[in-house]
């Protein structure tokens, strides 16, 4: 091996070049042969000042394709004039990857390494830069004070639990939030939901009408504030914990939980009955935990408004109010209900039948099937 | 994102392969497993962040169900993300902050932080020397703070743990050996 690479340099260059070009990579034992090799070259080189400008050429070349390869046949002149500062690399070559995308050798040891570029590749470059940093003690000893400055502190590459979160042919690049909180789920992001005016505020959060933009909906966002010495309020994780077990008409729901490092925020549904008063449910103003001041006033909105295909059927809206009441004197009746405005279409003898007939053997009474998604 | 989260909580320290929470594909490849880590240690792990949590909580005067809860949600995150990334110890001390709040005995994080300090200090025989309020100590405390926000958002913040403790001293009572006082400990 000694002989063939000390050939090359004498006369063989050409055949190096091209040997150079062909392959960008080159097996690490290839080319510690080389290294160890190399020296007598140099040798030869300082007595044939005629070949001196092709030497170079040879020289830069090679410095290019094999990184270490420069290490050991450094030369006095590149050290005066510190063309080489680390560890014989100029600083073009520092930059530059090696053409088949790989970092250079050695490189790693002086720079600080993009794990996302290598983490794409196979254990071999693993594997090459572990050599190259147990060679490193070749490195004198200013020149590695110097380095230090230079190293930043290296990430570990990503566990393989969280690289395969991520689209091995995707592009753009994933936040650390991405793989800590969730993967791409779009809930418990504070990005889905725009605040828009406050609706009350009490000694223990904030609550603020909203919209979400994943379920295209007005919601509730009750947004507490964290104080940072203790992490979360044992109050608000209880009351995250029980909500979530609760599923009740009688209960608001909780859709989802923002949480993040000044705020936790609770989306709630967008109640529309409006804040209970003496007119809809009476005795409510007597009751103890009555506080008009802290529940705020709400007018009731329309339904419609909410479920616009309530707009759409003749009597709808009036029919479904009719029978949200919450006070059962206001309430409609079943038999009231009946005579609603709603059911003029139907024929009049429905009204006259008997409890124990079948309301379809009236003529013209069908049942059509509805789909389910028209309903809400 | 987390398949628990409809079935019943259940369970105290979740070891055994046979495990009524989550189905079987999930126990047989953990995350730990796919980053590279062996069973016996992750094994050894989960066991060891356990015992850190059992012993902090006699340390901190915690209730027995509050170390209980911590070591389900250990357990539980661990289904959920890597040991190698998520250090077990970090995630033990946020495990028990946690289940002091849901168990109402709040400990402060200082607290928690000293007691750990004070395990790994007797544990590997060195001088026991207080916790400096340095920046070591604001840096791990916002690490603890952080952990506990990424248990929490993992297990979707169902945290109430129903423990089988209740149940076991219920169908001793019924086999009538409520007055075995060495069975009824070992519920």
């Amino acid at each position: 091996m000694y002989c063939t690479v000390d050939k090359s340099h004498t006369s063989g260059a050409p055949a190096t070049q091209a040997r150079n070009a062909k392959d960008d990579m080159v097996d690490d034992e290839e080319w510690k042969n080389l290294g160890v090799g190399l020296p007598s070259g140099v040798t030869m080189r300082e007595k044939k000042s005629g070949a001196l400008s092709r030497m170079q050429k040879l020289k830069k070349r090679l410095s290019h394709s094999f990184g270490r390869l420069t290490v050991s046949k450094e030369d006095p002149e590149d050290h005066v004039s510190g063309k080489l500062p680390y560890n014989g690399y100029s600083d073009e070559f520092l930059d530059r990857l090696e053409p088949n995308g790989n970092i250079p050798e050695g490189k790693a040891d002086l720079k600080y390494t993009d794990w996302n570029t290598v983490r794409g590749h196979n254990n071999r470059v693993v594997k090459r830069q572990l050599s190259v940093s147990s060679d490193s003690k070749l490195l004198d000893d200013d020149i590695r004070e110097e380095a230090r400055v230079i190293l930043r502190p290296r990430k570990p590459p990503r566990p393989k639990s969280e690289v395969l979160l991520n689209n091995p042919g995707s592009e753009h690049r994933r936040t650390k939030r991405f793989s800590a909180f969730g993967g791409d789920s779009p809930f418990g992001k504070s990005e889905a939901y725009i605040k828009l005016e406050q609706l009350g505020e009490g000694s223990y959060a904030t609550v603020y009408k909203g919209y979400s933009n994943l379920k295209n909906q007005v919601v509730a966002l009750k947004e507490i504030r964290l104080q940072e010495e203790e992490g979360a309020p044992f109050t608000a994780i209880r009351e995250a914990s029980l909500l979530k077990e609760l599923k009740h008409a009688n209960i608001v729901t909780l859709h989802d939980i923002v949480h993040t490092r000044e705020t936790l925020t609770f989306v709630f549904e967008y109640v529309v009955l409006g804040t209970p008063g003496e007119e809809d449910w009476p005795g409510v103003t007597t009751l103890p935990g009555y506080k008009p001041h802290k529940l705020g006033q709400y007018r009731p909105r329309k339904l419609g408004l909410y479920w616009p295909r309530l707009h759409d059927v003749v009597q709808g809206e009036a029919m479904a109010t009719a029978l949200l009441q919450l006070d059962p004197a206001h309430r409609l009746g079943a038999d009231d209900a009946m005579c609603h405005p709603y059911f003029n279409g139907l024929p009049k003898k429905l009204l006259e039948l008997p409890d124990d007939v079948s309301i379809f053997s009236v003529e013209g009474v069908h049942l059509y099937p509805e789909h389910y998604t028209a309903i809400k | 994102v987390i398949v628990k989260n409809n079935t019943k909580p259940y369970g105290k320290i979740v070891l055994s392969l046979k495990n009524q929470l989550l189905p079987d594909d999930k126990l047989e490849t953990t995350p730990s497993q796919t980053d590279g880590l062996e069973n016996d240690i992750e094994t050894d792990l989960r066991i060891y962040g356990c015992e850190l949590i059992q012993t902090a909580g006699i340390l901190l005067k915690l209730p027995q169900v509050a170390m209980a809860t911590g070591q389900v949600l250990l357990q539980r995150f661990y289904y959920s993300k890597s040991l190698v990334r998520h250090p077990v110890e970090q995630t033990a001390m946020a495990c028990i902050c946690l289940a002091s709040k849901i168990e109402e005995a709040p400990r402060r994080v200082r607290d928690v932080i000293n007691v750990f300090t004070h395990i790994r200090q007797v544990t590997s025989n060195k001088t026991l020397t207080p916790v400096i309020l340095d920046n070591n100590y604001i840096q791990l405390k916002n690490q603890v703070i952080k952990a506990e926000r990424r248990v929490l958002k993992e297990l979707g913040f169902c945290v109430h743990i129903k423990h089988p403790h209740k149940i076991i001293v219920m169908y001793l009572q019924v086999l009538g050996y409520e007055k075995h006082q060495q069975l009824m400990q070992y519920s």
